[in-house]
This record gives structure tokens, C-alpha cells and sequence, in this order.
């Protein structure tokens, strides 16, 4: 039952995980775009390069990490509680998720192909099957399941 | 265009290490602790501040990429980092791995190289 119980807690973490993490995503996008700060590749000095970012846009940026953040500190719960092949790929969710806000948010004006969004699908539900558990069930009962409780 | 690639890499191989390295460090702490217990027991541990540093590290790269690329593309071409794990998971931490994983992870391969095309 305490094994249960910390599935539980483990899954509800991993949904709290995977919706902070999409929203990450949107924040740090919006955040970049309002920025304005050019390409770092574009051969501008690190220093003149920080200062030609809008500074809104920054404060997009620090809600995005600290939605990171909170998605980190939900992850490590997970770790805890699930096995990691089989926790990690269920975050293959918040890829439909950040699609789907793409295309419902203005602000991000995206070019959705059908072609990316084909990509995107697969890409979901790869990471959804790479999630999936073919290991035999073992019941509560099972002598197995009895020897890891101390 | 190939540069943001390049900044796509790193940003997997960074937030990925990120990842495994958490995993290693929560790994070495009792299963039934509490949950802040847990967020202050793995401080403690130096894994975790090398999980964080590849983590922040990673982050700044993710924001170049965010720079040059919408969202809608860069996000799926991230799984690649489900590819690492699953090697990571195989490999280091000894995971038996079903096939339905390796296919799994055949799609990710497929769903990159159709977003990758856009």
C-alpha cells in the first residue's frame, strides 16, 4: 500500500512536472521574442548583446525559468518514486501541449505545417510508447513485491 | 541555420546530463523520504550540483536556440533527449528496456526528421 501511495504521489508530481514544463516553453518563447535580443551568433559583443534586450521581455524570461524550476523540483519527486524509463518519456505530453499552444496563442505566430504537426504526433507518441511498461504485472501478494518492504 | 542545430545539441546533451545526474543523486537517498526532505537531501549531494550546473548551462543554450527557431519546432526536436535517457537508462542505471521502447524511440527518430524538414 505505501508502494501505491508512492506511485501516486510520483504521477501526480509527473503531471505537475510535465504542465510546468510546457508552460516554461511558452513563457521563455514570449520571452525571447519580446527581448528583441539578436542572434548571439550575429558577432555582437557579449556585453552590448545583454544590453540590447528589452527588458519585459527578460521578466518573461525569469517567469519561464521559474516555471522551469518548479517543473524541476516536480521532477525530482518523480525520480524518486518511478523508474526513469519509464517516468521521463510521459513528459512526451507536454510536446502536444507547447504544439498546441503554438497554434492558440497570437502572440507566438507560428508556422504550423501539416508536415510539423505530422512530426510533433510522432514525436508524442514515440515518447509515449517509450513510457510504456511490457514488464510482467506483479500482483501486491507476490513474494517479489513482499521482499523489497523492509 | 546549421549554427541553431549545433545550439540544439548542446542544449540536449546538456539538459539530459542535467537529468541523469539528478536521477544518480536521488538515487542514493532513502525511497520513502519526504518531499522537502528530498529537495534538501539532494543539495547535499555533489551530483546534484553538477546536475544543476549542466542544467543551467543547457538553459542558456536552450535560449539561443529560442532565439532562431519557433518554439513549435525546437520543443520536439528536444526528445532526442528521450533517446539519451533511454541509452542512459540501458546502459548505466541497468533498466531492462522492452522492445516497445526501442520503438518508441524509433518514432522520435521518424517525428525529428519530419520536424525537422519544416
Amino acid at each position: 500500500m505505501t508502494q501505491n501511495a508512492g506511485r501516486r504521489r510520483g504521477f501526480a508530481a509527473l503531471a505537475l512536472c510535465i504542465l510546468a514544463s510546457a508552460l516554461a516553453q511558452v513563457l521563455l518563447k514570449i520571452g525571447v521574442l519580446r527581448a528583441g535580443c539578436p542572434p548571439a551568433w550575429d558577432s555582437v559583443p557579449w556585453g552590448q548583446w545583454l544590453a540590447s534586450c528589452h527588458s519585459p521581455g527578460l521578466w518573461w524570461i525569469t517567469a519561464g525559468l521559474a516555471s522551469y524550476a518548479i517543473s524541476l523540483l516536480a521532477w525530482l519527486q518523480v525520480l524518486a518514486r518511478l523508474p526513469l524509463s519509464a517516468a521521463y518519456p510521459l513528459l512526451g505530453i507536454s510536446y502536444v501541449l507547447v504544439y498546441g499552444a503554438a497554434a492558440a496563442l497570437p502572440v507566438l505566430a507560428e508556422q504550423l505545417t501539416p508536415l510539423r504537426a505530422v512530426g510533433v504526433l510522432l514525436v508524442a507518441c514515440g515518447a509515449g510508447m517509450v513510457s510504456s511498461s511490457t514488464a510482467p504485472r506483479v500482483s501486491p501478494a507476490s513474494p517479489q513485491t513482499a521482499a523489497k518492504r523492509p | 541555420m546549421w549554427t541553431s542545430y549545433l545550439a540544439v545539441a548542446l542544449a540536449v546533451v546538456l539538459l539530459t546530463l542535467g537529468q541523469v545526474l539528478q536521477k544518480v543523486a536521488v538515487d542514493r537517498l532513502a525511497p520513502d523520504i519526504t518531499p522537502w526532505n528530498l529537495a534538501t537531501a539532494a543539495l547535499r549531494r555533489p551530483e546534484m550540483w553538477a546536475a544543476l550546473a549542466c542544467l543551467g548551462a543547457g538553459m542558456l543554450a536552450w535560449l539561443l536556440v529560442l532565439g532562431s527557431m519557433d518554439v513549435s519546432k525546437a520543443f520536439p526536436l528536444l526528445s532526442s533527449g528521450h533517446l539519451l535517457v533511454l541509452a542512459a537508462a540501458r546502459y548505466y542505471f541497468h533498466e531492462d528496456i522492452p522492445r516497445m521502447r526501442w520503438a518508441g524511440a524509433a518514432l522520435i527518430v521518424a517525428g525529428i526528421v519530419l520536424v525537422a524538414q519544416t
